[in-house]
């Protein structure tokens, strides 16, 4: 079951003058509980895609359909209410709200969710737990190693078990032993909680771990490969 | 939570809070204090002047503000004096009898101001007895006379000494008597003391011929008693005949100057207003500004543009209450403290004073309606400085996710 389609989705810049295309006619779509890696050299439209599916973009032309409905067409609180309610962002610089612990930044977007007290402290003692940060539960962003931020980072996100999670360079500013750590994480959660991974990535250990990776370039897809990761960290 | 990441947003950057903070506490007791003192000054003059003299309204009989002659006096009866007895707010009243004469001693006459007192009701409400700088105030004894210091100066006047009146009195009669200068009277007033001689209220009836009449009956109200409301309560119980003189009408000098004086004081605390907003207004941009990106963060994942307003809006509440709140504190024991020991004037500037019949002090006055004011002003003009950054929110866009 599909649970994003991407229907000729271009991104153009400058189109009446000299026209730039970020992303050129893309078709794609993902499935529940897929974990995909989209690659591709930088300028290849890598995170200007993962924008525009996230409703943090918009396309020139083009439809993003979740559950049925363009989400390209949604404005204002709307599509706030949207990306609230159905997708978890990961960021490169992890973006944690510097004034809130480790547990605050995580029940942030239940709280925005208005979820129940006790279910609200239920999950996120789940997801500290899910992402080994248990004994860190009031530590500050700034207190946290770059791992542990991402760590927090990836909790956040999954926490309010939104449709998809969309990461843009999780790994990027992370030591391999963090990231590779992460990866794990985000793995787990893939599989306990069947939710969809997105992210983008440079990093071969990261495409390597992918089940699906999606190639890039001049804002086209040139390759979409199923790959089998068990073979693929055997042969590593 | 909003309330949580909006005062944890507030110490983000302690230094910058706390002296913002400082601002808005040193305006708000700059404010109070400026408040207090020249509504203290005004107090002063009013108490100076009003209190001593004219009272804080008249009851006079229709047409004397205009002829002050003895034509318009009256004869006070029962239900006058049981009116004002019974009126709410009032301190004590007296009746007096006033005209003009000539004063004449063996060398010297001149016109003078006879005012006719109650000794006893004076001495209660105008402390008249103490303004005597030499000799006694007026004791049982009839034909006695206090005189102004700087007629008692011109006309070479002592404790003692013998003292005629000659004038017109009642219904065109002739009024002629002596007195002894029983005391030297400084009341303050330049005008009043170099032409003024008191008498006895039946004295002063005697000498005009104006038997059981007088031309006003000066009315003192009880401290921090509203002037209208007394005067309120009181018009419906007066016969028609009588009008109700406020001392703002009878003395317009005093009107205009402490008019003034609270035009000064609106553009002293405009001007002090002005810049705390700055100031505000600086740590508003600042904290909007550095912040955008993660602004732009929440936007992304979710939370709406109103709650992130309300967030920056509470922020500023909050640092506009905490200094409000100090500055409201602090500055009850300085106000306080110059109301218990006032600026004291000396020298060729306390003269000055003196000349206007004011006492050459300036306490303060504490009033929490001042405090209040000044830092419910202060908490609105946070709220409209705030509009800034609710505004730059208001056109947030989402973060890029690669930032």
């Amino acid at each position: 079951m599909n649970v994003i389609e991407t229907k000729d989705v271009s991104k153009i810049y400058n189109p009446d003058t000299i026209p730039v295309y970020a992303l050129n006619k893309v078709n794609l779509n993902f499935e529940k509980g897929e974990f995909t890696a989209i690659v591709g050299p930088s300028g290849s439209g890598k995170t200007t895609l993962l924008n525009v599916i996230g409703g943090l973009d918009d396309a020139s032309n083009g439809s993003v359909m979740i559950d049925g409905s363009d989400i390209l067409k949604l404005s204002g609180g709307k599509l706030i209410d949207f990306r609230l309610r159905h997708i978890g962002f990961v960021f490169q610089a992890y973006n944690l709200i510097p004034v809130l612990s480790a547990k605050e930044n995580i029940e942030f977007i239940m709280l925005l969710q208005n979820w129940p007290t006790k279910k609200r402290e239920d999950r996120t003692k789940e997801m500290l737990e899910a992402v080994g940060l248990k004994d860190k539960s009031g530590s500050k962003p700034s207190q946290l190693s770059g791992g542990q931020q991402q760590r927090v980072a990836v909790a956040r996100a999954l926490a309010s078990k939104p449709r998809f999670v969309l990461a843009d360079e999780p790994t990027a500013n992370l030591d391999s032993k963090s990231a590779e750590n992460l990866l794990d994480i985000m793995l787990k959660l893939n599989k306990e909680e069947h939710i969809t991974f997105i992210f983008s990535t440079h990093d071969p250990r990261v495409i390597k771990r992918a089940r699906r990776v999606i190639t890039l370039e001049d804002g086209k897809v040139v390759s979409d490969i199923q790959q089998n990761t068990e073979q693929a960290l055997a042969r590593q | 939570m909003i309330i949580k990441l909006s005062w944890r947003n507030l110490w983000r950057n302690r230094r910058r809070t706390l002296i913002t903070v400082a601002s808005i506490v040193f305006a708000i007791i700059l404010a109070n204090i400026m408040d207090s003192l020249l509504l203290g000054l005004n107090k002063q003059m009013v108490d100076s002047l009003v209190g001593v003299y004219s009272g804080h309204f008249q009851i006079q009989q229709e047409g004397y503000w205009e002829d002050k002659s003895l034509h318009n006096s009256f004869v006070p009866n029962d239900s006058l004096e049981t009116a004002l007895e019974g009126t709410e707010g009032i301190k004590g009243f007296s009746y007096r009898l006033e005209s003009v004469a000539l004063a004449a001693t063996n060398k010297m006459t001149k016109g003078t101001l006879v005012m006719g007192i109650d000794p006893d009701k004076e001495k209660n409400i105008t402390g008249f007895d103490k303004k005597i700088i030499q000799g006694n105030y007026l004791g049982e004894t009839n034909n006695q006379a206090l005189v102004g210091k700087g007629l008692a100066e011109k006309m070479n006047i002592s404790v003692g000494d013998s003292l005629v009146l000659v004038g017109e009195g009642y219904h065109g009669a002739s009024a002629a008597d002596k007195y002894e200068v029983s005391g030297i009277i400084r009341l303050g007033s330049p005008d009043l003391d170099n032409n003024i001689v008191i008498l006895k209220l039946e004295d002063a009836q005697f000498l005009y011929g104006a038997y059981d009449r007088v031309t006003s009956i000066p009315v003192f109200l009880r401290p921090n008693q509203p002037q209208e409301q007394a005067i309120a309560n009181l018009k419906p119980n007066l016969n028609t005949d009588f009008i109700v003189k406020p001392w703002q009408e009878m003395l317009p000098m005093l009107t205009q100057s402490i008019g003034l004086i609270d035009a000064l004081r609106v553009i002293i605390v405009v001007l002090l207003y002005v810049l705390i907003s700055f100031s505000i207004l600086g740590t508003i941009i600042m904290m909007a500004h550095e912040r955008m990106t993660e602004l732009r963060i929440l936007l992304s994942i979710g939370m709406r543009k109103k709650v992130m307003q309300l967030m920056v809006l509470i922020e500023t509440f909050f640092m506009a209450l905490f200094g409000a709140v100090l500055g409201f504190l602090a500055s009850y024991p300085i106000v306080n403290y110059f109301k218990v020991n006032p600026i004291q004037f000396r020298g060729k500037v306390a003269d000055g004073w003196e000349s206007f019949g004011i006492d050459p002090i300036m306490p303060t006055t504490v009033d929490f309606g001042v405090f209040t004011k000044h830092t419910l002003i202060i908490l609105v003009i946070s709220i409209l400085l705030s509009i800034y950054a609710i505004h730059q929110i208001s056109s947030l866009k989402p973060v890029a996710s690669k930032k």
